[in-house]
């Protein structure tokens, strides 16, 4: 009967659709203590460094401290352009929560290695992050090592406030290894003060993250034997292509990010309660060249909105509501190299306004339902999302290249924990599937030359090739199907999944594998 | 703590205003007027409607082309940037052709931004020129450079061809004590002329000379000279042209200048040259290619540093450059990487427009003139002064050899 009942709720989760953010792989690597924190509190799982004095709460132990060992691969022809046709990643990290005193301490440390074959269009480490990038189309093997640390604390204040300070700096290194080959160098920076007032069933919070990045972009070509063309890329794949030996061959991006959150909780007692979040933030983004000639190949701006909300019930079970909003726009500039008088050297001088070039609207509705029954042996989550991507990359009045993609996504995982005295296993299926998402419109063609009869194109001003993949990627349905299996002993665990994401137009499939422990 | 929670929501409310900002004043559109001019006492009478102006972006691979009205005005709207202007027309009846350009200029929502920084009005007025045909033309420049027979780069086989295109019963030419050289800035892609604005040009470091005591070389109508620009030897082993430039009629051959080479039989060029080198460095992708002869000789010219060596503008060191005047300049072809990126060398008197290669560097194609006519089996090739009407580009090389 009981078994009747479970397959009817899970039943009836996926008929109702409900979910949060839908994830696409099992996640049963994820960390464990990142999991179980924020379960326990929603709070945990906010930007809010003041909230992690939560962990005396909820927590039995003075500490949680958590090193993991991570492997994973994935492959296959389903791919978004930036993604190489294979990956293989190692990664460790360590993370830690602690009492000290009447404060609370967390932090963490990770190094990571990913290298991948056949990466193309690759010129940033994170190339959603601006319209503006250099990227070639040579497909080649390419690798990242990255860095990351962070540290937090927060101290009461009283009896009803908090305070706390999160710091963290993430370095990466992405290299490609075959002509042309690209060296990007990351840095990225974060600063996150945070309060937390709590009286009674009723909690506030405010928090600001401020966090400025660098990226040096160089590109350089070793065998010299052949012509190579680089792209120089300002949003939806309008580009321009140039011969390498005459084309700008490095540039610095720097930016800033600067962005608030709110947070607030209300219980109503026997188990139920509200809890909201929400982040509004700005990005500015700039490239220029990396020396001091003044020259800037484009800025971007773009605002994030994140809302979360729950409503936390039976301390078992969460139903979430998730809208998630980010505009971009991209500018360019008018320049022109001067003779400066004083250092007798040329540089590049602005003028008029930023000339507006692209557009981009990303917008997300979700809703989601987790399920954590105390018995302990059942976790269910589900999740329904629905989306759109819109942006346009245009001159003048004249569209060089438009965008339309949208999603609807729905996510469901069961984990089912079997116990054998000091073991446990846990297996978790897992199905995301991707449909046609309700804003849909056919896709743009945009050809400047017939949008007017005095335009004429000297060149191509878009990447097809990439530009297709893309539309690839984004509106073909899928089904991403898999299993994760974890064993864990006391205070160490083995996991590992795997899933398979198959659609009509090519098939890619991952396997991750962990190993962890707890001290 | 609660003067540090105003603070904090002090500073979010800034955030919110910061985001408030995300789109900036620019627009994305602006007019530019263009009027062109007729030159005063021109006898010829010029159909204005038909000139076709083009207004070439230097940061995108578009351009807008209009014809204007009769008054010669036309009005563009387009989007605030960096722009080149080229106007010509060209009546294949009365062979009469008229160009006109603008170097590169900024067009920004304030208006044309001058040479001091100052806006102004965004209306541009260009003259137009009468292009007189040349007896001696630039047939075929072949400046890409190939690829050795294992696969690399290769840029010794280049060359170019020199006709007398004065027709049947034309008159012939002499070449000697004629000179070729490219115009500075040696590529297209540079971010910017120096001399821009100048009465004179500037040649990228070397210029040859035709030798001869003054009737040694002629040229007759529809005969032509092939000058090998690095190498008059014979290509056919090591390069996938295939050229046998040992066949040629002229080498730029030099003894100080290591990396040229030239065969027996090959007349070699006199070279001057100014600072520093052993190569001949011809842009395997945007030569300005011209053939002058200075007013008062050679040696005059050479005599007189003071007045044609100077520093690029700004600097008082480096390489002093041998400059010429614009009047000297017997035909010339400018080549571009592409039209935007680029920049204009050289003045619309002797080429409106540019010429550009679709195919990538070191594929082995040339850019070759326009055949307009053949009487009495001489040919007479397009001359209008337009490079981008006059030449084929992606042609392949047909020197006419020795």
């Amino acid at each position: 009967m009981r078994r009747i009942y479970r397959m009817l709720v899970a039943g009836a989760m996926v008929l109702l659709s409900i979910t949060g953010k839908a994830q696409d792989r099992a996640l049963i690597t994820s960390s464990s203590i990142d999991d179980y924190l924020s379960w326990k509190s929603l709070w945990l799982g906010s930007r809010n460094p003041a909230a992690i004095s939560e962990f005396r709460a909820v927590s039995d132990s003075a500490h949680l401290n958590e090193a993991v060992a991570y492997g994973e691969y994935e492959s296959g022809s389903f791919r978004s352009p930036y993604d190489p046709e294979s990956l293989l990643k190692g990664r460790l990290e360590a993370r830690s929560i602690m009492n000290a005193g009447k404060a609370v301490l967390r932090g963490s440390f990770g190094y990571g290695y990913e290298n991948g074959e056949k990466s193309r269009w690759r010129g940033l480490n994170n190339p959603s992050e601006t319209p503006f990038m250099l990227a070639d189309s040579i497909p080649g093997s390419i690798s990242n090592e990255k860095y990351s640390m962070m540290a937090a604390v927060s101290v009461p204040m009283g009896g009803k406030w908090s305070f706390g300070v999160e710091t963290g700096y993430d370095v990466s290194l992405l290299a490609k290894h075959v002509d042309l080959r690209n060296k990007n160098t990351r840095m990225d920076f974060r600063l996150a003060p945070g309060i937390r007032w709590t009286s009674g069933p009723v909690s506030l919070g405010a928090s600001l993250d401020y966090s400025r990045y660098t990226e040096k972009i160089e590109y350089m070509q070793v065998d010299q034997s052949t012509e190579k063309y680089l792209f120089e890329f300002s949003g939806a794949w309008a580009c321009r292509s140039i011969g390498f030996s005459s084309a700008e061959t490095s540039r610095m991006m720097t930016g800033q990010r600067i962005g608030g959150e709110l947070e607030a909780a209300l219980s109503f007692g026997n188990g139920w309660s509200l809890y909201n979040e929400f982040f509004y933030g700005y990005r500015g983004n700039s490239q220029g060249e990396t020396g001091y000639n003044g020259l800037r190949h484009g800025d971007s701006r773009s605002a994030v909105l994140n809302d979360n909300l729950y409503l936390v019930f039976g301390q078992q079970s969460r139903l979430g509501l998730h809208v998630s909003d980010s505009p971009m726009f991209g500018y360019r500039f008018i320049q022109r190299q001067e003779l400066d008088p004083a250092s007798g050297i040329r540089r590049y001088v602005t003028y008029g306004s930023p000339v507006p070039c692209y557009e981009r609207k990303d917008m997300d509705l979700g809703v989601s339902y987790e399920l954590r029954p105390v018995s302990g042996k059942w976790e269910y989550y589900t999740a329904v999302n629905v989306g759109k991507l819109e942006e346009k990359a245009y001159e003048g009045g004249y569209g060089l290249n438009e965008n339309f993609h949208s999603y609807t996504k729905v996510a469901l995982r069961v984990k089912r924990h079997f116990f054998f005295g000091e073991n446990t296993i846990s297996l978790v299926p897992m199905a995301v599937a991707k449909f046609y998402g309700p804003f849909a419109k056919p896709k743009i063609y945009c050809d400047p030359a017939e949008q007017s009869y005095y335009v004429q194109k000297t060149g191509d001003v878009y990447a097809a090739s990439a530009d297709a993949m893309e539309d690839i990627w984004y509106d073909t349905p899928y089904l991403n199907a898999g299993i994760g299996i974890r064993w864990t002993r006391k205070t160490m665990s083995i996991g590992a999944d795997f899933s398979c994401m198959a659609s009509e137009e090519g098939m890619r499939s991952h396997a991750t594998l962990a190993l962890g422990i707890r001290f | 703590m609660k003067r540090l929670a105003y603070s904090l929501y002090i500073l979010m409310a800034m955030v919110l205003l910061c985001t408030s900002c995300l789109r900036e004043e620019g627009s994305s559109v602006t007019p530019l007027q263009v009027v062109l001019k007729v030159p005063q006492g021109l006898d010829v009478n010029v159909d204005l409607t038909k000139v076709t102006i083009r207004l070439q972006s230097k940061t995108s691979s578009l351009s807008y082309v209009a014809n204007p009205d009769e008054s010669g005005e036309v009005r563009f709207n387009v989007q605030p940037g960096r722009y080149d202007l080229l106007a010509s027309s060209y009546d294949k009846v009365t062979r009469i052709a008229v160009n006109a350009s603008h170097p590169e200029f900024l067009l920004t929502d304030k208006g044309i931004v001058g040479a001091d920084g100052s806006f102004s009005e965004s209306v541009l007025e260009v003259l137009l020129e009468v292009a007189v045909p040349n007896a001696l033309v630039i047939r075929e420049l072949y400046y890409h450079g190939s690829t050795t027979l294992e696969g690399a780069q290769y840029t010794k086989d280049r060359y170019v061809e020199i006709y007398n295109n004065s027709g049947a019963g034309g008159r012939t030419v002499y070449l000697d004590s004629l000179c070729v050289s490219t115009i500075y800035p040696y590529n297209s892609t540079t971010g910017n002329n120096a001399w821009q604005g100048a009465d004179t040009l500037a040649l990228a470091q070397m210029f040859w000379m035709f030798p001869g005591n003054g009737h040694e070389h002629p040229l007759k109508p529809g005969e032509s000279c092939v000058v090998a620009l690095t190498s008059a030897v014979d290509h056919s082993k090591r390069a996938t042209s295939g050229l046998e430039l040992n066949r040629a009629h002229f080498g730029a051959y030099a003894d100080h200048l290591s990396g040229h080479e030239i065969a027996a039989g090959v007349t070699p060029m006199i070279c001057y040259m100014a600072g520093q080198g052993n190569t001949w460095a011809v842009s395997i992708h945007s030569p300005a290619f011209i053939i002058f002869k200075p007013e008062m000789g050679v040696d005059a010219y050479r005599a007189d540093a003071v007045r044609w060596e100077r520093y690029e503008p700004g600097k008082s060191s480096g390489t002093k450059y041998w400059h010429i005047a614009k009047e000297w300049i017997i035909d010339a072809v400018e080549c571009v990487d592409s039209p935007d990126q680029s920049i204009k060398r050289l003045p619309s008197s002797v080429d409106a427009s540019y010429v550009y290669m679709r195919s990538p560097h070191y594929s082995g194609k040339c850019v070759t003139r326009v055949l307009e006519s053949e009487t009495d089996g001489i040919k007479v090739y397009q001359d209008t002064n337009n490079s981008a009407s006059d030449f084929i580009p992606d042609s392949i090389p047909s020197p006419n050899l020795k």
